[in-house]
């Protein structure tokens, strides 16, 4: 009952403000992330320009062959997404464990190196 | 760059178009230069290429050894013309960069990346990278990639 009238009172607010458990009780907090995730798409992005169905014609040279047909969107892997995200892209560079990090570091590396050699400046 | 070949061994790379077979240009002169009889590639490279819509270009690495006999690796189409065909165009832009020509999807790279995969040289590469390299060449060519 409470918790119908403040939800109209609030129509923001997603947290359910039950009397009996406290909004920091892990199950609420459970709860309330479920919900959250279904209000939004699942990936929270733009759906493709291709639909699902619609074949990627010029792909395919072989001659028995033919040219793939999109999948539905959740069926391509994760990354595809992150793809043209440049911030997300440029991130890779500054966590140690990633290959573009140290390749960044080294090429500046070598940068550094070439500068301290010019022997004209 | 592709293991060294020994002592005389001559590596020579071409672009030959599937299915056809010894024309003076592009085979011809390469081959003949290094003591190669241009209609026994020929016979083999279209044999090999068989199954391969006709017209499209094959990048092939010929290694020739000193006794003249030779070995061939064929390799998946060239990027762009992956790239161009799945956009629909010809060709590339004049200004990539800050002129765009088509759009492709996400979609489509992945799929040329699939393809790019099967290719000796790629296939150690993560799905991951080579498409990220796709996107690259499809920024030189002018073709903007869209979700």
């Amino acid at each position: 009952m409470i918790c119908t009238l403040t939800r109209s009172l609030q129509p923001v607010r997603r947290v359910l403000l039950t009397p009996r458990i406290s909004q920091f009780h892990s199950a609420t907090i459970i709860r309330n992330a479920e919900k959250d995730t279904a209000a939004k798409p699942t990936t929270g992005r733009q759906p493709s320009s291709v639909p699902k169905g619609q074949t990627l014609t010029g792909i395919n040279f072989l001659k028995d062959g033919k040219d793939p047909v999109a999948l539905d969107d959740s069926e391509y892997p994760d990354w595809l997404w992150d793809l043209l995200d440049e911030k997300k892209q440029k991130q890779k560079t500054t966590k140690p464990n990633n290959r573009q990090y140290h390749r960044k570091k080294n090429r500046e590396g070598i940068k550094a190196m070439n500068f301290m050699k010019d022997k004209k400046n | 760059m592709s293991k060294k070949p020994q002592a005389a061994d001559a590596l020579v790379r071409i672009l030959v178009a599937a299915g056809k077979a010894s024309p003076s240009p592009p085979v011809g002169p390469a081959l003949g230069a290094r003591g190669v009889k241009s209609m026994d590639f020929c016979k083999q490279f279209n044999d090999k290429t068989k199954h391969i819509v006709p017209e499209t270009p094959i990048p092939t690495v010929i290694t020739i050894k000193p006794d003249r006999t030779f070995t061939f690796v064929t390799k998946t189409p060239p990027t762009t013309f992956l790239l161009k065909r799945a956009a629909g165009i010809t060709k590339g832009a004049q200004t990539p960069g800050t002129e765009v020509v088509a759009k492709l999807s996400l979609k489509h790279v992945y799929e040329i990346a699939k393809i790019k995969q099967s290719d000796g040289n790629l296939k150690h590469l993560s799905l991951e990278s080579i498409c990220g390299s796709i996107i690259g060449v499809a920024k030189s060519v002018g073709i903007q990639i869209v979700q």
